[in-house]
């Protein structure tokens, strides 16, 4: 069984290869090491998106089963979607699931991933603090993201208000990364955030 | 060690043993194991340091000794003495010669070489340029026959050891049984030889059946048909495909036949092919009857390319897998994708049930949904897969 998937993994890189010479800021895959069962991706932020201009890492796992079970996979670069955790990583979409069909492929499970960024579904929720925040507060959840996306993502133009206040909070001693997650989930209120890290 | 003392001790292990020169750095004599005498000769370097002593034999010696030398290299760094050496040396020697003596017990030799004089008298009166291939202990020869038109026949022929008591084994490439040999003790490669060529004249017409079929049609299956192969799996375009199995002896009878890909497709055909079999003609070739009871035309290799019919299956992206060939397709037209039996099979079993609004196992049938189109689709379990 392995055999088979590591054949089809060959053909699939072969043809991601081959779309990527035709299309712009496409989806990509590459290798991680020469077993074929792990690789990482990698996905452009879609435009008129907070993740727009960032670029998110992505670790895909085979299973051994692969194609009739789906890979694995999971955001390594830190975002913030109501579908993805913003701890882990995981993503939730039917595909990856019980949705999972033979004829969908490395490139076609990214580009729904891409597509998931777009347009979340906040009634399904991975993360439930971030899904609460799109669904009652879209400004804050547009702000955040944008925020995530240019601190771990590469975006450019991030907001200098959002920054001032995570140095704000660094300069209380706290780690940024934790400072960053208490703001984000307290709709950016200092206070509440500093009580948030304290408790 | 005195120069005295280690005489007196290798006189005691190889009496036959001599020094040739007064400072004993160099020995030369026989050693004698098991009842038989061998050459050596030792060269010492002057101090006599016997851990750098060069060994020579004769041939004999260097035989039983040749896959030794690192054995006899560690022995000489870890003995003491010269004499305590030549005592390992000589357990060494027993011990090969031991083997030796059983391994050449196994294989009587005077009867062998009459039966290889036999043979080699056989092969000539039939003829050197009819031998294709014979191993180096002349128990298994392979005989070749040129037809009419060019093709080439193999027998291969494995002499008994008891040979010509008992009659040899032969395997052929001949489609039909195996040759019945007729054998007696009087028998020669030659009656073999002519027996063999008689067959191959009952076969000759099957030969031109399937060289037509190969010529005319893609052959899907096997890859590369060899005489022996009764069976065509011919394409027919649109992911299917017909196998038909010839029967060697009578090959313009009707053939097995068997559709393979989607419903749509080779119901329709296999209706015409059954409406039609009344007109089967036996004086007329396997193919144009087919032509003309499923009223196609072949795509041929004049008209079209093998990668046109040898699309790769949906699931696990390769054409072939563990040997076999796509030969499912999913029954939407629009679809029409192919896949291998063994990974439709597995997709279909590793779907949820939930997908289907009654079990989906029934009469040895799994059902679900094309992995593309999803639209129903359905396998038979195959008992012989």
């Amino acid at each position: 069984m392995a055999t088979i998937a590591a054949s089809r993994i060959k053909r699939e890189l072969k043809e991601v290869k081959a779309d990527a010479e035709l299309i712009k800021d496409d989806v990509s895959v590459e290798l991680m090491d020469n077993s074929y069962l792990a690789l990482t991706g990698e996905i452009p932020g879609p435009k008129d998106t907070p993740y727009e201009g960032g670029t998110f890492h992505l670790k895909i796992i085979i299973p051994e089963t692969y194609p009739f079970n789906p890979p694995q996979v999971s955001f390594t670069t830190k975002i913030w979607h109501p579908n993805i955790s913003s701890v882990t990583g995981a993503i939730c979409l039917d595909i990856l699931k019980d949705q999972w069909a033979a004829a969908m492929t490395l490139r076609t499970v990214l580009l729904s991933v891409q597509a998931l960024l777009s347009l979340p579904e906040p009634d399904d929720p991975q993360d439930a603090v971030v899904a609460q925040q799109y669904k009652e507060n879209q400004d804050a959840y547009r702000r955040t993201a944008r925020h995530w996306a240019c601190a771990y993502a590469g975006a450019k133009s991030s907001s200098r208000e959002l920054d001032e206040k995570v140095e704000r909070i660094t300069e209380m001693g706290f780690n940024e990364s934790d400072a960053r997650d208490a703001l984000s989930s307290t709709d950016w209120d200092v206070g509440r955030a500093v009580e948030k890290l304290m408790s | 060690m005195a120069t005295l003392e280690q005489s007196q001790a290798v006189y005691e292990v190889c009496p036959r043993l001599v020094p040739l020169n007064r400072q004993q750095t160099c020995w030369d004599g026989l050693i004698c194991v098991k009842g038989q005498d061998l050459h050596l000769r030792i060269e010492l370097p002057d101090d006599r340091d016997h851990r750098r002593a060069k060994l020579l034999g004769d041939w004999l010696l260097n035989q039983h000794l040749r896959s030794y030398r690192h054995l006899i290299g560690q022995r000489l760094q870890n003995t003491p003495d010269l004499a305590t050496f030549l005592s390992e040396l000589k357990n060494i020697l027993e011990h090969t010669m031991q083997h030796q003596s059983e391994a050449s017990k196994s294989q009587p030799s005077v009867t062998m070489a009459t039966q290889c004089s036999q043979v080699i008298g056989d092969i000539g009166r039939l003829g050197w340029e009819k031998l294709s291939s014979i191993d180096p202990s002349f128990s298994s020869l392979q005989l070749i026959s040129e037809g009419p038109n060019g093709s080439k026949h193999y027998i291969t022929v494995h002499l008994d050891p008891q040979h010509p008591v008992v009659a040899p084994t032969c395997t052929t490439d001949l489609p039909g049984e195996t040759l019945e040999l007729h054998w007696t003790h009087q028998s020669t490669l030659a009656d073999i030889y002519t027996q063999f060529e008689e067959s191959l004249g009952k076969y000759r017409e099957f030969w031109d059946t399937v060289a037509e079929i190969d010529e005319q049609t893609w052959v899907l299956e096997p890859e590369r048909p060899m005489p022996s192969d009764r069976s065509r799996r011919i394409a027919l375009g649109n992911n299917s495909s017909v196998q038909v199995t010839v029967d060697p002896l009578y090959p313009k009878m009707l053939p097995e036949f068997k559709f393979l890909g989607a419903d749509h497709v080779i119901n329709p055909m296999r209706d015409k092919l059954n409406a039609n079999l009344k007109d089967w003609d036996t004086g007329r070739s396997l193919l144009s009857n087919l032509k003309t009871l499923l009223d196609i035309q072949f795509p041929s290799p004049q008209s079209s390319s093998r990668e046109d019919f040898s699309e790769e299956c949906g699931i696990c992206y390769s054409y072939r897998l563990e040997g076999a060939i796509p030969d499912r397709a999913c029954d939407n037209p629009q679809c029409n994708k192919p896949y291998h039996y063994s990974c439709l099979y597995e997709w279909l079993s590793s779907l949820p049930s939930g997908h289907q609004t009654i079990s989906k196992y029934g009469f040895n049938t799994i059902f679900g949904n094309c992995p593309y189109c999803d639209v129903p689709i359905k396998i038979k379990r195959e008992n012989n897969r």
